[in-house]
């Protein structure tokens, strides 16, 4: 913190070095205090400009990088993500996400397991085939197909994004890859937390 | 104007993910309607090379045998079938930050012990070698250069996790040069043996 040297006086000077002297307080305690008290008496004005910019830039970035994840992976005790080091780019598709207690289509919760499984009043085709879901899948791609009627660049890709838990048995994935395979999805891919190798 | 950012940037801070997500390609064979045209007919057959997930390692299998394995570290249980794997489990000292109030897979050999608490800890694990996988898909791609195909199976209660690690050992590797040479990347899976 520097001290305020009047403008007004000449500063002595001790060879190149300013004359210690100089910065001594001449004027007593008081009257520096009634100086500064008269600071406080006139309205101040604080220039915010620079701070909106800075939060502007802040909200254009979080606003663009929340757009730009096409698939959200919401953590939580029933959805431990695995890790992977592989670098492909996540793709815009039907996200089915499979938890350790209820399976949901974009975000949209499904069915619910009972004791951790599929009830089996919800399997059909020897078990494969979760009668739930393929419904529900099937209303997507139906959705999917009205749109790319009217819109070419929306063509339906067939592609559904898995995102499981790391504990999900083998037999319960395949039930699911199984129903949207059954449902036109023919394009897999698992979605994982990106690691180093 | 300060109070819509107070509230909108931590609630964008809220909602964006601060991990990365990545994908992985599969596919699955005969479960659904494909408009993939079949491979072209080839006087070489097909080396179907298939890795299945046991609790006890992995089976490697390729033109309708079973590939030898390394022979050491014995599996703590008989795999289901008879087949002994072809890279056993093996006991390992793994790092916890991975594995946080849970176990490493196979975590059915796990069980029995503490699960990881503290991310900082290192504790030994029964754990899949995915190591020596690593090295036995290498030899077969010397010996296939042109396959990219994997089959993996496993038994029905086997954890999504160990199918994941199985997928990152088996798709690439990393040269010494820097450069990424893919193994086997284009991975089928197979229905649980129920």
């Amino acid at each position: 913190m520097s001290r305020h040297v009047d403008d007004s006086e000449p500063m002595e000077m001790v060879g190149d070095f300013p004359d210690p002297a100089a910065f001594q307080d001449h004027s007593g305690g008081a009257p520096r205090k009634k100086k500064r008290h008269e600071h406080h008496d006139h309205p101040v004005h604080v220039n915010i400009n620079s701070l909106l910019d800075v939060l502007s830039v802040i909200l254009v970035f979080l606003m663009k990088s929340y757009s730009s994840n096409v698939v959200q992976i919401k953590p939580s005790p029933a959805l431990q993500v695995p890790f992977s080091h592989s670098t492909m780019a996540v793709q815009e598709s039907t996200a089915v996400t499979v938890t350790l207690k209820d399976i949901l289509v974009d975000d949209l919760p499904v069915m619910t397991f009972e004791s951790g499984v599929v009830p089996t009043n919800f399997l059909s085709s020897g078990g494969l085939l979760i009668d739930p879901l393929f419904q529900k899948l099937q209303d997507a791609v139906d959705h999917q197909k009205k749109i790319a009627a009217v819109n070419a660049k929306a063509e339906f890709k067939g592609i559904v994004t898995i995102i499981a838990d790391r504990n999900v048995p083998f037999s319960l994935l395949t039930e699911v890859m199984y129903t949207a395979g059954q449902a036109q999805y023919n394009k897999f891919k698992f979605a994982a937390i990106r690691s180093e190798r | 104007m300060m109070d819509l950012f107070a509230v909108l940037i931590p609630a964008l801070l809220m909602m964006s993910a601060v991990v990365e997500v990545t994908m992985l390609n599969v596919s699955a064979p005969s479960v659904g309607p494909s408009d993939a045209t079949p491979p072209p007919p080839s006087d070489k057959p097909p080396l179907n090379l298939t890795i299945n997930i046991t609790h006890a390692g992995y089976v490697v299998v390729g033109q309708g045998g079973v590939l030898s394995g390394p022979g050491v570290n014995p599996a703590p249980m008989p795999t289901k079938g008879q087949i002994p794997p072809t890279i056993p489990i093996i006991q390992h000292p793994m790092s916890c930050s991975r594995f946080r109030n849970t176990w490493p897979p196979p975590r059915t050999q796990n069980r029995n012990t503490q699960r990881c608490e503290n991310p900082m800890d290192t504790r030994t694990f029964w754990t899949y070698d995915l190591h020596a996988l690593t090295q036995k898909v290498i030899d077969v791609k010397d010996a296939f250069p042109d396959e990219r195909r994997l089959i993996i199976k496993a038994d029905a209660d086997i954890e999504y996790e160990a199918v994941i690690d199985v997928m990152d050992a088996t798709r690439d590797i990393r040269l010494q040069t820097g450069e990424i040479k893919p193994l086997f990347d284009e991975v089928l899976l197979s229905p649980a043996d129920t």
